[in-house]
């Protein structure tokens, strides 16, 4: 190693952000074709750091070693997972026992003393104005404590053309069960009734709720413009390509090369409509909180994504201190996305709670939970351009989508960074309609873009008579997809499928797959402290939270490899924002971003205790080895002693120390995937798509807890099999509200159509932290299921589908079974 | 470029994107997934800001009514 003055990319710390800003992401620099220009520069500090050499590669293609500079204070590079004691082991969930038991407490499990239950009262219209509110009856319902109007703020906006739009004093409605007022009573009963009391008067509006018809240029407006945003002279304005028409927002633009000169240079093209639906997405857990204000502090217990993003805006929005809001989320049932900063109903239930002075709790229920987030809808017009030897030429996406009342529907993710293609134009496209918002849902626009690309990339295969797996090795230079796709050649019956659409009989099999592409991220908001106290007990604190991935495991492992003790030994207190802060867990930079942090914290705390206790042990503290759990004099084996008996020989009770997750190593555009094997039959009789195999094989970095890893990736395949079979939102045209907000009409993949799975990880070491460790969330099958089963649907029937979901009807429709095509 | 957007985008600009809460990086992470961003006004809560005008990164900006800069304190 040596020790070398360098200049760094400094990232900001997590509090150095502008007030109101939340936490900085660090993304990596990019090096490919589709680079951004825009990157922001960051400033330059000097860092003392060391040469450190790292294990790089995917063991099935032939590891080898990197250098790497790295801050003085990292611990050393890390060994195989084959070579560590408890990383890289199957464990079982740390907190499993007490998930099982019930006696892990979630939101709605909280009960604090007086406190209080509460009902948001929604929007009865999809698009009005709001004459008045009365909430007089709803006051004097008995064991009502406090009612809240949500109510704009007055007076410091002027419309740009005050003729489209009057100034109102409530907020305008523009989606059906849009959060109006609540209502906390003593009991949720009372709540519930009260609410219902609640009068509003409306001045409805036209409204749309279909994407197609939204498009039309004489469709009522879901908000009365800008066309887009004039600068000023002090700059500012929007960029000139991101225009609106009515409710058309769009396009968003990505234009690399030349298209038309790509597909004048191809030999082959294909070009495919897609069609994907609106899934919601019903977590077990609604959203919702249980609010505590008080004078001295205001505490939060929230079913989140992110401690500190709720803590950062209840702090703004009631101009509170941050070191005022505490924010606890010990126990989280679900997210997928929709789930980050304190939302309607945590600013609502902290109104109630300070009006009421007692807590508040105020969760969701199922009908609100679907009408709160979704999944944007797309329809994609894909165009791709290849030569006879199996290059790309050309790309060109255009896709519509709508989150309703929001922004968020693009799809071009994959068809931007999945494969090697000179030419590439992207043109997204949002649509407004009058329905619920869109929210960002595991790996957003992935799944739409997936099912378009992927089963276009099969279309071309065949065009080009390739094997879609030998085609996709051509065009795609991930070397983990590589190892992934040579996986599934040698472990499935590929090369023997037959030609699509040649399976006899009314019952058809066929298989199919697809590729994932998801990205690294890594959030500098990740702190952890680790404590050892003097009876050897060690703790690891952060204000992490675990929505349900595993955190507290992979947290309990890493400090145990640390140690040497095992993980079930560690005592992890997380998802309480008293702790050091960590970062919200979305866009799978979790494990990534809090695992060095916690590493570095366990090794700083050692040397710590190293420190603490040489003096005692008559030797200098580098003399010192912690080894398989035990602390050795270097120079005389003989002298070895237990975690316990070293830390009782420390000076003082505890020893602790606190890290903070440094940049990756380098800046290199990093990516992860997998590839999706599926095997299924059709039923061209009744319409019904049974999938009865599904293969993964997935990249995550290093796999820190393989069990852990492959359990969400069992959890993606299933989201992906019921995002492309079953799941759909269902609005009614005429009325404007969603007709199956519900968990008996919008139906979820149950028990019944759950098939084998498989799941393959590999290992891929990139030497960018000191853990190596990535997150695998988003690629974690959702991305790819729905494309591999479209694929396979083609295999099995020579039919391609094109619309989610695949439905009975659907299926029949394409079979030609049916007179009647299916567009609902 | 993203300098001049980070400093004209309105402080109540929130973002529902995949990664969480995030700020000046922004457009560097939508440039490598796409426009799979949603926004939420922090006044509001809602989609829609205070102007009534809806939420997004290209009109969060200096110029707008209900713009508050982020570098004021």
């Amino acid at each position: 190693m040596q020790n070398e003055e360098l200049e760094l990319q400094q990232e900001k710390s997590p509090e150095q952000g502008k007030t109101g800003k939340d936490a900085p992401v660090h993304v990596p620099h990019k090096k490919d074709a589709h680079a951004n220009p825009a990157a922001p520069p960051n400033k330059q500090a000097s860092v003392a750091k060391r040469t450190d050499s790292f294990l790089y590669g995917i063991p099935q293609l032939g590891l080898s070693r990197v250098e790497r500079q790295v801050p003085l204070n990292e611990p050393p590079p890390m060994p195989a997972n084959a070579d560590l004691k408890y990383l890289g082991k199957p464990t079982p969930r740390y907190d499993g026992v007490a998930k099982v038991t019930g006696a892990g407490k979630y939101t709605a499990d909280v009960y604090l003393p007086g406190m209080l239950y509460a009902r948001m009262v929604g929007a009865g219209v999809p698009h009005a104005r709001v004459l008045a509110i009365d909430t007089t009856a709803a006051e004097r319902y008995p064991g009502v404590r406090a009612v809240h109007v949500i109510q704009h703020v007055l007076g410091n906006a002027e419309l740009r053309d005050p003729s489209k739009e009057r100034p109102s004093r409530y907020p305008i409605v523009r989606y059906m069960g849009q959060p109006m007022a609540a209502v906390a009573a003593t009991s949720q009963a009372a709540a519930d009734e009260a609410a219902a009391l609640v009068k509003v008067q409306y001045d409805p509006m036209g409204f749309v709720v279909d994407r197609d018809a939204a498009r039309a240029t004489d469709a009522p407006s879901v908000y009365p413009g800008p066309a887009d945003q004039g600068g000023t002279a002090g700059g500012g304005g929007g960029p000139a390509n991101v225009p609106q028409v009515g409710n058309v927002h769009g396009p968003e633009r990505k234009n690399v090369g030349d298209v038309a000169r790509g597909f004048a240079e191809s030999d082959v093209v294909v070009e495919g409509e897609y069609y994907t639906q609106v899934q919601t997405h019903s977590a077990l857990e609604t959203h919702g909180v249980v609010a505590d204000w008080k004078a001295e502090e205001l505490t939060v217990y929230a079913s989140t994504q992110g401690t500190s993003s709720v803590r950062n805006e209840l702090s703004e929005i009631f101009k509170l201190p941050k070191s005022k809001v505490r924010v606890i989320t010990e126990y989280m049932g679900g997210g997928f996305g929709a789930k980050f900063g304190a939302g309607n109903e945590g600013v609502v239930a902290v109104e109630l709670s300070r009006k009421a002075k007692a807590p508040v709790r105020l969760m969701l229920d199922r009908r609100e939970e679907h009408i709160a987030s979704n999944r944007p809808d797309s329809h994609q017009k894909l165009k791709i351009g290849a030569k006879r030897n199996g290059t790309l030429t050309a790309i060109q996406l255009t896709s519509y989508g709508t989150a309703g009342v929001g922004t968020g529907a693009g799809t071009a993710g994959p068809a931007t960074n999945m494969y090697n293609c000179p030419n590439l134009l992207t043109e997204e496209y949002d649509v407004f309609i009058n329905a619920g918002p869109g929210a960002a849902f595991r790996a957003p626009g992935h799944p739409q873009g997936c099912f378009a690309l992927e089963q276009a990339i099969d279309d071309l295969a065949e065009k080009l008579d390739l094997d879609p797996l030998e085609f996709r090795g051509r065009i795609d230079d991930s070397p983990a997809r590589k190892v992934e796709r040579q996986i599934i050649l040698e472990k499935t019956d590929w090369r023997n499928r037959h030609r699509a659409g040649a399976d006899p009989g009314p019952i058809k099999r066929g298989i199919g797959l697809s590729q994932s592409v998801w990205y690294r991220f890594v959030n500098l908001n990740s702190s952890c402290e680790v404590r050892i106290s003097k009876d050897g007990s060690v703790e690891l604190m952060s204000a992490v939270q675990d929505i349900g991935g595993g955190t507290k495991t992979m947290l309990a492992q890493v400090v145990a490899e640390e140690f040497g003790i095992p993980p079930q030994s560690v005592v992890i207190r997380i998802g309480d924002t008293r702790y050091p802060i960590g970062p919200d867990s979305g866009g799978s930079v979790t494990t990534g971003s809090i695992s060095p942090a916690a590493r570095n914290a366990a090794h700083q705390a050692k040397q710590h205790l190293l420190a603490a206790i040489a003096p005692s042990l008559g030797v200098a503290p580098d003399q010192l080895e912690f080894k398989d759990g035990r602390v050795s004099v270097a120079s005389d084996p003989s002298r070895s002693y237990s975690l316990r008996q070293a830390a009782a020989k420390m000076p003082t009770d505890e020893v602790s120390a606190r890290a903070t997750r440094v940049p990756d190593y380098t800046r290199d555009k990093i990516t992860y995937g997998g590839v999706d094997y599926v095997e299924l039959a059709v039923d061209t009789e009744t319409g019904r798509v049974h999938v009865e195999r599904v293969l993964g094989v997935h990249d995550c970095g290093r796999p820190m807890n393989p069990l852990g890893v492959i359990s969400q990736i069992n959890g993606g395949i299933l989201q992906g099999i019921s995002y492309a079979l079953f799941e759909q939102r269902i609005m009614d045209r005429g009325k404007g509200y969603m007709l199956n907000a519900d968990l008996e009409n919008y139906k979820i993949l149950g028990a019944r159509e759950v098939p084998q799975i498989d799941v393959i990880l590999i290992e891929n070491y990139i030497a960018q932290s000191s853990t190596d460790a990535a997150g695998i969330g988003e690629s974690a099958g959702i991305i790819a299921l729905a494309a591999a089963i479209g694929n396979a649907f083609y295999n099995a029937t020579g039919v391609r589908m094109r619309r989610l979901p695949m439905t009975p009807a659907r299926v029949l429709a394409a079979l030609g079974k049916t007179d009647q095509e299916m567009h609902a | 470029m993203s300098e001049m957007i980070t400093a004209t985008r309105c402080r109540c600009l929130r973002s529902k994107s995949s990664y969480g809460a995030f700020g000046e990086d922004l457009e560097a992470l939508e440039s490598t997934i796409g426009a799979t961003t949603t926004y939420w006004c922090l006044k509001t809560m809602g989609k829609a800001g205070p102007d009534e005008h809806y939420v997004h990164k290209s009109l969060c900006r200096d110029g707008r009514p209900c713009y508050e800069s982020g570098n004021e304190e």
